[in-house]
């Protein structure tokens, strides 16, 4: 907010004391020292659109726990991604942020209006040896390093201004399937093939069909591991 | 548009000739000579951002060949008894000079104005309307300070306005160059308000400089030619800024082929390559402010009294 003031504290003063002290003394000593205290102001707040000065960075984490972009009640969660370009490592993921919500949410999609902005933000997976999906985002904004430059430069709402935000999500890699859209695409194509073939098997052997409900009921991690087995091989996925 | 309709209407029965009319010949030769030099030597310059520097039919020949035909206009008016643009009046040095200032006071508020409102919407992303808004204050500036300039004229003269004013515009145009892709529009507004202060400060006060350097029957011719500067220095610095700028864009664009790769990354350097491109436009602005700063030292102090011979027109002012 100073520096509007003293851009035009300053100007007025050189244009006063150059163009209506009559005295010489007083008109170089008014006009130059008011001209000077212009350009000393100018230059700061050059510096200031430059290189932020009188700002720092401060960087912020948050992790919450995530829910599977399928059907609620099926034992693997699932996520879906989309790659923004080629190994850019930047992705677009598909999951729930609450366990109620109806449908899942697009994440991390980039706001192509705002372009600036969109490129501070990434995000990405990877798989981890845990049960449970979680996000991890860690964000870096600038804020005012002290009262002083706040006075000086508040006025464009810099205040909290992103400088970089990045996101990670960690998926239990044995419980949880990371589809591109195509493979989300074929499975469901071939997931009634599956399911018939599999029921075909189960009734040809009952005694199969019951240790695997047993199963279900007694380790359902065991159970949508062997799951998310399966369809990572109908699916040829082998990471 | 109705008013201006009724304005235009009243105006054909209502306004009187203000300077006495002389009865004129038209010189037909002269007006093809000055048509055909200007023209082709602007539509050569226009053709700069498009073509390049380097396309011979589109720009050099145009250029070269406007220039040589501008040359002789000029003689043709200095043979003539009653020239169609009377350019003797470039004998007064004062006159020149101001003319000069002027030329480079237009161009050097062209090199911020022209690229502002592109570099608003374009980087940050705003409509138009808000860009204009963006610009408004700064505009504003110019009728605040052109009273005061005028009211300062009239006591002291145009050359401290002129030398203060380029100071004030050449310092206002620094952080121009330094405008990232998240500088706040509040600091544009501001920094583009004071700009404006330098050029009110300089414009006003100098076309009536301009025009009390020169005997009072001349001052026709002198409008004519003042004008004419003027024009020609705003199409010119157009024509340079919009080939300059474009070139460091082309130059900087990121290759196509990142686009498919990583298309966030290509819309980011892309508007990185603008940005460069419109910081080398605000750097010429730059540049005829500091060169405007010298030619308004060499210019005459103390104030011009319209009417009298420029061997009289001594330091009528007040005491430097």
């Amino acid at each position: 907010m100073l520096i509007i003031l003293l851009l035009v504290v300053f100007m007025i003063g050189t244009f006063f004391g150059f163009m209506f002290i009559k005295n010489t003394i007083a008109h170089w000593l008014v006009g130059g020292i008011s001209f000077l205290l212009l350009a000393g102001s100018v230059a700061m707040l050059t510096m200031h659109i430059k290189d932020n000065w009188g700002m720092k960075e401060v960087t912020t984490s948050s992790t919450h726990q995530i829910y599977t972009a399928g059907d609620n009640s099926a034992p693997y969660g699932m996520m879906i991604k989309a790659e923004i370009g080629k190994n850019t490592d930047n992705y677009v993921l598909v999951y729930r942020n609450s366990e109620k919500a109806e449908k899942a949410d697009t994440n991390f999609k980039p706001n192509q209006k705002n372009i600036v902005e969109a490129v501070k933000k990434s995000a990405t997976y990877k798989l981890v040896d845990d049960t449970k999906a979680t996000v991890t985002t860690k964000t870096t904004r600038r804020v005012w390093s002290s009262d002083f430059y706040k006075l000086l430069f508040s006025v464009g709402g810099e205040q909290n201004e992103l400088v970089k935000q990045q996101s990670v999500v960690s998926v239990p890699k044995d419980t949880w399937l990371v589809l591109t859209q195509d493979q989300v695409k074929k499975l469901s194509q071939e997931a009634p093939a599956m399911q018939k073939q599999m029921e075909a098997q189960l009734k040809a052997d009952p005694q199969k069909a019951a240790q695997l409900a047993a199963l279900q009921k007694s380790n359902p991690t065991e159970y949508a591991k062997m799951q998310v087995k399966q369809i990572k091989q109908l699916l040829g996925i082998t990471e | 548009m109705i008013v201006v309709g009724i304005v235009f209407l009243v105006s054909i029965f209502a306004m009187r000739d203000v300077i006495p009319n002389r009865p004129m010949k038209l010189d037909f030769l002269s007006v093809i000579l000055s048509v055909a030099g200007f023209g082709a030597f602007l539509w050569g310059f226009t053709n700069v951002a498009t073509d390049g520097w380097g396309k011979f039919n589109t720009v050099i020949a145009p250029i070269v060949g406007g220039l040589i035909i501008i040359l002789l206009f000029g003689l043709r008016q200095l043979k003539m008894d009653d020239p169609f643009l009377d350019i003797r009046v470039f004998k007064i040095r004062q006159f020149t000079l101001v003319t000069l200032a002027l030329a480079l006071s237009t161009m050097a508020m062209m090199g911020v104005e022209m690229m502002l409102p592109l570099y608003l919407q374009d980087v940050h992303g705003l409509s138009a309307f808000n860009s204009g808004l963006v610009l408004l204050p700064g505009s504003l500036m110019m009728a605040v300070v052109a009273p005061l300039a005028g009211g300062v004229y009239d006591r002291i003269g145009s050359k401290r306005l002129a030398v203060i004013g380029f100071l004030v515009l050449a310092l206002g145009t620094v952080p121009f160059m330094f405008f990232t892709a998240t500088t706040p529009d509040h600091f544009v507004t501001l920094l583009y308000g004071l700009r404006m202060v330098g050029v009110g400060m300089v414009m006003m006060p100098l076309t009536t400089s301009a025009m009390n350097a020169v005997p009072v029957n001349e001052v026709a011719q002198a409008t004519a030619s003042n004008n004419t500067a003027r024009q020609v220095a705003s199409s010119v610095v157009v024509a340079l800024l919009s080939s300059v700028a474009q070139n460091v864009i082309t130059n900087n664009m990121p290759a196509s082929s990142l686009k498919a790769a990583n298309p966030l990354q290509f819309a980011n350097k892309a508007i990185e390559a603008m940005l460069q491109g419109y910081h080398a436009s605000f750097a010429i602005g730059l540049v005829f402010a500091i060169i405007g700063i010298f030619v308004a030292l060499s210019l005459k102090s103390g104030r011009m009294i319209a009417g009298l011979p420029v061997e009289e027109q001594e330091v009528k002012g007040e005491n430097k």
